[in-house]
């Protein structure tokens, strides 16, 4: 933990600013282009996505997540005293000596001294391998990383901050009046000859210098202190790099010092970066402003990248209003709408025109975020675990619709809503981190047969679902209800979807097979995924010709397709435990257990409807 | 269904290659004493109840087209995958930056090779060691003492009764070259076969060199042995084979997202170099180079201080195309069946 | 009946022969060739000007960086106490020679003092004495620290006979023959 030395010395030449801020016009700088996980978006994503990794939350109580990214990289010594780690464990709350407070998060000035305390600790709890790790121990570990980030964070424009430094007498009117770790760079190699000098005449011993040789050793040591700081730390990728001597297009202020990537476009740079830092820091809303947009504009003007800002706006936009918190609540809307009317009887025929209304524009809004992320991540949504949740839930949502519409009943929409809404309760949970937009590992890029493949049986997947709950449905109304016609146009809605869903799923395994081909020259490898999937078709096609033979009796059928719910969880999300299974720590055991439980509860109902439909299948 | 259940579950506790040869490579899985019907069996009854219910008992009317073409081209798909269980061949190149090779080695046979002068004579794989035998060769050698995955252990701390110490093997011979000062003990095998440490220990009698000697994979020398004049080589190691033709690695490239270690794509620019014919060309991810009935992969790569190669995996599959033509196929099978099934529902 | 046996065999048949004629045309699939760039001279999408900037060489003469154009510059930040400058000055000194009449090397160092720039350059063997060469102190380092943010010595930027800059070489880890490379390369243009 000599980090955390350092950071302390670095916090101490930093002078605080005094003024409370006024609010501050960041219309410019939500905008300036950093590059973080390997994508280059908008700074106020940056923000958003650190702070939700240090406090769970993607803004504090009065100040927004872009507003605690400025305090912290231009005013680092106030931003050390915002609570902003999240602790909720008592045990660990003790074990930092950390006074509990209501809101549960604690200041990095709070936590400082027993982090150092605990990263003996963590130096042994990094050689376990993450399974066997309580849950405790991770959340350490997790909140060690986060105040390193925080750290890192703090220290990024420790190179042009005002320091609180007494220069030597005889260097104060070489240099300027704002001494930053640039201007004090200037005499560098002076200070380290004079350095040397005393030492030869004096020693080491502190105690005999004069005031003059005292701040010669400090300014020295600090401007070691800072450069030793500043190393390897490249959070804040705002600087475009103009020589091609790297693969890096982007670098953070202390990398283009260390790195050699200066030259005078970024000297430029700098000095309006380190205006807008003294603008913030005196509270000086226009200056701010006007510096702001100056940097956005040359930013933009230097990267090669030929960076769009209608991009950003679209990433913006999809961050600030989180279409998916809209999506779910007209789904949820739409369902209850449709369900009252069946509950209280009454002549609640409103309702029934607002339903469709309420699902439309839930469809609507789903589609357009999806190709939000398509536009913002320039790539086909279907890379991630989470964004197979939210196209297999917009799949069900619409073939809802479509078949609602064709069949001229209810019901279809109504599940189509029904599993379209409980997919998108449970994607979060496969988020691996807390930013959702991310960049794919090498195999996984952009290819034609990948994403067909993706697409396909995805969409397959959706339809076998469609199909489990229309099986569910007519499972019900045969032990219930005595509604034959109803019963007929649910049952035909299954079989129909069954086949569409055979059709899906097989082209969508064997396009895997192709893809697999391609990628590394085997067809099929009996690999878990590729298994789950051929499962899912086998049991299709079991039950097709089942029917067909008439093997099986319709109310069999029906329990067999309702069964795919169960066979479609396993073959999508149980085999990623099986491959995932030591990575992503926290979110397995989660996974695990819902799995469990889900697949027992789902075979428990399945079970019940069965036997209910059996007996008035033998009745009649 | 459940052989797919039970092997995908075995994949992950016991490892790729043991997983694949023990449920899906058999005729029989054995369940503890209880014979089970293997994926070949399996396949093979599914196959040919596939092809006999197609020739023999198809409706062949118009309107279930559709259905005999799918069923057609799952034929196909699985002829297709047995003629790939039969055929195919796995195996991998590695070639450090600015050198080129014309080997592809197996991931997981290993054989002694026996050269005289520079000209390879014979060659035997490891799996059949116990059937060794060395006919028109002037001298004796023996195995005697093997493992799949070695643990190599100084000489002097093998304890007393390993196999390879029993009295009747020892006969007074010296032991030679690297034997001297390592030992092998079995341990279990990775689940990763390329990864084993393959390892053979022989006693070789009547050359000019007797004594007990070891060999493993990767050994850095070769044992030489001379009889009347005749100069001989014994290597052992990953079964290697030679292309008839060579790839040279000019460069390999490991593109990074930026600020992260995730790579966002890994490609190899490489010569091939075949006889008189040069050519450059670049082997990327999702972009394999399919040269003369073999076709080349971007695997992986090794890199080191001052010190890059590429991993290129080399598939031989003499039934490649047949998934493709099932494919297209029961696709064709498939939606001809729908569109047969909308027309007959708009003309009734 | 039997018509139908038939057009279902007739499309079978098809099926096969197309299956046939992919398989022929896949097999001999030109692989795909590809050119190796060879430029050592990165293509740059914008001109990249040298900032204007004035400087005191040795012999007392002030000279601005735009007195110098259609010359190929190369601009070198060095200094009597970082052993790697000195380690590549023979290299420089080499390509001045070489190129008298189209480069021109501008040495722009950040020793403490102008006393002990030239009490180094006079001890050292090799001649710096050579019209296309100017050696210069950097007092304040207004020029390596605050015009072009080196802060590491040496660093090397190569100027185009339009004042633009091409390329930086950072460190002394290159050899002679990278750096010859470049001036013909730019020379032919």
């Amino acid at each position: 933990m000599r980090i955390l030395l350092y950071v302390i010395t670095c916090l101490m030449l930093t002078i605080p600013s005094a003024q409370a801020q006024e609010k501050l016009n960041h219309h410019a700088f939500k905008n300036i282009p950093i590059t973080h996980n390997g994508r280059t978006k908008p700074i106020d994503s940056f923000a958003r996505m650190t702070l939700k990794q240090i406090s769970g939350q993607e803004k504090l109580k009065t100040v927004s997540a872009l507003d605690w990214l400025a305090l912290t990289i231009f005013d680092p010594r106030n931003a050390a005293n915002m609570a902003v780690f999240k602790i909720e464990s008592k045990a660990l709350q003790t074990k930092l000596s950390i006074e509990r407070n209501e809101q549960g998060l604690y200041s990095f000035s709070q936590l400082q001294k027993n982090l150092n305390t605990t990263s003996a600790d963590i130096e042994t709890l990094l050689q376990k391998e993450d399974s066997t790790l309580t849950s405790d121990e991770r959340t350490l570990l997790q909140l060690h990383e986060n105040a390193a980030t925080l750290t890192l964070l703090m220290r990024s424009f420790s190179a042009i901050l005002p320091l609180n430094i007494q220069l030597p007498k005889k260097y104060q009117d070489q240099l300027q009046d704002r001494l930053s770790f640039t201007e004090l760079a200037r005499i560098e190699k002076q200070l380290e000859e004079d350095l040397n000098l005393i030492l030869e005449n004096k020693g080491q011993d502190p105690s005999k210098y004069t005031p003059e040789e005292l701040s010669i050793a400090q300014a020295s040591f600090h401007i070691q202190a800072l450069r030793t700081g500043g190393t390897n730390n490249n959070i804040l990728r705002i600087i475009p790099t103009n020589w091609d001597n790297t693969k890096d297009k982007w670098a953070s202020p202390w990398a283009v010092l260390l790195n050699g990537e200066g030259s005078p476009e970024t000297a430029f740079l700098m000095s309006q970066w380190s205006d807008l830092a003294d603008a913030y820091r005196n509270g000086d809303t226009q200056t701010w402003e006007i510096v702001s947009k100056e940097i956005l504009g040359e930013t933009l003007i230097q990267n090669e990248q030929q960076i769009e800002l209608r991009r950003f706006t679209v990433e913006r936009l999809y961050q600030t209003y989180k279409p998916y918190n809209w999506i779910l609540g007209l789904y949820g809307f739409a369902l209850i709408f449709m369900s009252l009317p069946l509950i209280h009887k009454r002549d609640l025929s409103l309702l029934k025109t607002y339903a469709p209304i309420a699902a439309i524009a839930g469809i609507s809004l789903h589609i357009i975020s999806i190709l939000a992320r398509t536009y913002i991540l320039e790539r086909p949504p279907v890379g991630t675990l989470y964004e197979s949740v939210l196209f297999v839930s917009l799949i069900c949502s619409v073939m809802g619709f479509i078949i609602n519409t064709q069949r001229k009943n209810a019901i279809p929409m109504a599940v189509g809503l029904l599993s379209a809404l409980s997919l998108l309760l449970i994607a979060p949970a496969f988020q691996s981190g807390a930013d959702n937009l991310e960049v794919l590992i090498a195999v996984l890029n952009t290819n034609f047969w990948l994403t067909t493949h993706v697409l396909c049986i995805t969409a397959g997947y959706a339809v076998c679902i469609l199909a489990a709950c229309f099986a569910h449905a007519a499972l019900y109304i045969q032990a219930f209800k005595n509604d034959k016609k109803l019963w007929k146009k649910i049952q035909k809605s299954t079989y129909h979807t069954s086949l569409s869903a055979l059709l899906l799923t097989a082209i969508g395994t064997i396009l895997g097979g192709i893809w697999a081909d391609q990628s590394w020259g085997r067809f099929w490898g009996w690999d878990p995924k590729e298994n789950g999937a051929l499962l899912v078709v086998l049991w299709l096609i079991w039950l097709q010709h089942g029917r067909i033979t008439n093997h099986l009796s319709t109310t069999t059928f029906l329990s067999l397709t309702a069964a795919l719910n169960i066979i479609v969880a396993v073959s999508w999300f149980g085999v990623n435990l099986l491959n995932t299974g030591l990575h992503s720590y926290g979110f397995t055991d989660g996974i695990v257990t819902g799995l469990i439980t889900f697949c027992t509860l789902q075979f428990a109902l399945i079970a019940w409807l069965h036997i209910s439909a059996h007996r008035k299948e033998q009745k009649t | 269904m459940l052989l797919l259940i039970a092997g995908t579950l075995a994949q992950r506790w016991m490892g790729l290659w043991p997983a694949l040869d023990m449920f899906f490579s058999g005729f029989i899985l054995w369940a503890g004493p209880i014979p089970l019907p293997g994926a070949y069996i399996l396949l093979g009854t599914l196959s040919i109840s596939l092809t006999l219910k197609f020739l023999l008992k198809s409706d062949w009317s118009l309107h279930k087209f559709g259905i005999n073409l799918s069923h057609l081209g799952a034929i196909i798909l699985l002829l297709g995958g047995l003629i790939t269980a039969i055929t195919a061949k796995e195996s991998y190149m590695l070639i450090p930056e600015g050198e080129e090779t014309q080997f592809i080695y197996s991931y997981t046979a290993r054989n002694l090779v026996i050269y005289e002068d520079k000209t390879q004579i014979q060659s035997h794989s490891f799996e059949n060691i116990e059937n060794w035998n060395f006919p028109d060769l002037p001298f004796k050698i023996e195995p005697q003492y093997w493992c799949e995955n070695c643990e190599i252990l100084k000489r002097a701390e093998i304890p007393a009764n390993t196999p390879a110490e029993t009295p009747e093997y020892s006969e007074n011979q010296p032991y030679q070259g690297m034997a001297q000062f390592m030992a092998f003990q079995s341990k279990a095998p990775d689940p990763q076969p390329e990864t084993n440490l393959t390892g053979i220990q022989i006693n070789i009698s009547g050359s000019d060199q007797d004594g007990i000697y070891i060999a493993f994979d990767g050994m850095p020398k070769p044992i030489e042995l001379t009889k009347n004049n005749r100069k001989f080589t014994l290597v052992f190691g990953k079964e290697q084979t030679a292309l008839p033709f060579s790839i040279a690695l000019i460069d390999f490239v490991k593109d990074e997202y930026t600020g992260t270690t995730m790579a966002r794509e890994y490609s190899s620019d490489i010569i091939v170099k075949d006889g008189a014919l040069e050519w450059p060309t670049r082997i990327e991810m999702n972009e394999p180079l399919r040269y003369k009935g073999y076709t080349f992969f971007q695997s992986s790569f090794e890199q080191g201080p001052g010190y890059e190669a590429t991993i290129l995996a080399v598939v031989e599959n003499k039934g490649w195309l047949f998934p493709y033509l099932g494919t297209i196929i029961i696709s064709l099978g498939l939606i001809s069946h729908l569109l047969i099934r909308l027309y007959r529902k708009r003309t009734s | 009946m039997k018509n139908s046996i038939l057009l279902n065999i007739a499309i079978m048949l098809g099926i096969a022969f197309f299956g046939y004629a992919v398989t022929l045309s896949l097999e001999n699939q030109k692989p795909k060739i590809i050119t190796q760039p060879d430029a050592p001279l990165e293509e740059i999408a914008e001109d990249r000007m040298v900032p204007s900037f004035t400087f005191t060489a040795t012999d007392g003469k002030e000279y601005s960086i735009r007195d110098f154009k259609d010359k190929i510059i190369i601009l070198n930040f060095w200094a009597s106490w970082c052993p790697p400058c000195i380690k590549e000055f023979p290299h420089f000194l080499k390509a001045a020679k070489l190129y008298k009449n189209e480069i021109v090397f501008i040495g722009i160092s950040s020793d403490l003092s102008q006393g002990k720039m030239t009490g180094f350059l006079n001890k050292l063997k090799t001649s710096f004495e050579q019209p296309n060469i100017f050696m210069a102190l950097d007092k304040d380092q207004n020029i390596t620290k605050n015009l072009f943010q080196t802060y590491r010595l040496p660093e090397t930027i190569i100027i185009d006979q339009n004042q633009n800059m091409r390329k930086k070489i950072i460190g002394a880890d290159w050899t002679y023959t990278n750096l010859d490379q470049q001036i013909q390369t730019l020379i032919k243009n």
